[in-house]
């Protein structure tokens, strides 16, 4: 999902950056509030920070014979909620960016919001609206963290299409042939994913290491 | 442990072993990855379109880039591995659940 470096006008690079550094700040000041006087919170923390490097760091083949990148995030979305998420998911971009040279500092604001805004946010709704209609908290977490997933990349599909319309369909015709790069090829990881989260996430919680967030829990994170 | 936390445990580790195996063996291999396509796809809406930034360094080889994502995440596993054995060298009573009120 990530758009490479100078592949977005100067004024969409500007836009999204400032689009997305009040939700990175508000992320750092939420991870800050989660930790203040709750240490032991930490390691958790950077277990989902490492499942996210882990996660983001594989290329893996889709259907559709290309190759793409799992998120990773929602696993820190479910222990942390979604501001924390994204503090780590830009810092996980800004690094593939600056060492790997995949997606860019001048696209970094864009990347950011669809990974690491979009779709945190997408996976916490999914979560909470799945719990409140009473599902359990093993469904709900493989729900939430294939739709952050899938969120993303949608997100950076309607970002290109917004910016490189299509000559004859605008960009509705732009949004469909990025989605088709994107979106419809990522279902699979993006279940893959929901797998994996709902599997790691049942283990932390089955160790006592960590609990099912109630509703409750989730409205105290997602607070200000 | 109860057999059925093993039973999740190893289902965990297998599954993430796949997505690395897969990763490993074609993943980052002769596919084109869905950035690249959407480059393309780019340039055939606006041919004239040129970055105007690049990348201030990017690995020398496809191989390059596929040892340094692979560095990436045998540092996230690590840094995972580094937690995991420490909470569980925690004392229980010290542990989030035992210390946060229930439900």
């Amino acid at each position: 999902m990530h758009i490479m470096e100078g592949y977005l006008p100067l004024s969409h690079a500007v836009g999204w950056t400032a689009v997305a550094a009040p939700f990175v700040a508000a992320g750092a000041r939420e991870v800050s509030r989660q930790l203040r006087g709750r240490p032991e919170r930490r390691l958790l923390l950077g277990v989902a920070g490492a499942f996210a490097f882990v996660l983001s760091a594989l290329k893996l083949p889709t259907v559709a014979g290309s190759s793409s990148h799992p998120t990773g995030l929602g696993l820190g979305v479910i222990m942390f909620g979604p501001g924390a998420m994204t503090l780590l998911g830009t810092i996980v971009l800004l690094f593939q960016a600056l060492l790997l040279a995949h997606g860019g500092i001048t696209t970094l604001g864009a990347n950011a919001f669809a990974m690491a805004v979009v779709g945190p946010w997408a996976g916490w709704g999914v979560y909470r609206l799945c719990r409140g209609a009473g599902a359990g908290p093993a469904a709900a977490t493989f729900l939430a963290a294939a739709v952050a997933d899938l969120a993303t990349y949608v997100t950076t599909s309607a970002q290109l299409a917004l910016a490189f319309p299509d000559p004859a369909g605008g960009f509705a015709g732009a949004l469909v042939k990025f989605l088709g790069i994107f979106s419809f090829t990522q279902l699979p990881l993006a279940l893959g994913e929901g797998l994996l989260t709902m599997l790691v996430v049942s283990q932390l919680v089955a160790q006592g290491w960590a609990r099912w967030p109630t509703l409750a829990m989730a409205e105290e994170r997602q607070s200000p | 442990m109860s057999a059925r936390t093993r039973w999740v445990g190893w289902l965990a580790a297998g599954l993430l072993a796949a997505m690395l195996g897969l990763s490993l063996a074609g993943g980052g291999g002769g596919q084109a990855g869905t950035d690249t396509q959407a480059q393309e796809l780019i340039r055939r809406i606006d041919p004239e379109y040129e970055p105007w930034a690049r990348p201030a360094w990017a690995p020398p080889t496809p191989g390059a880039e596929r040892l340094l994502f692979l560095a990436q995440a045998a540092a996230g596993l690590a840094a995972a591995g580094y937690c995991l054995r420490l909470l569980g060298a925690r004392a229980p009573g010290r542990s989030e659940v035992n210390r946060r009120a229930p439900d």
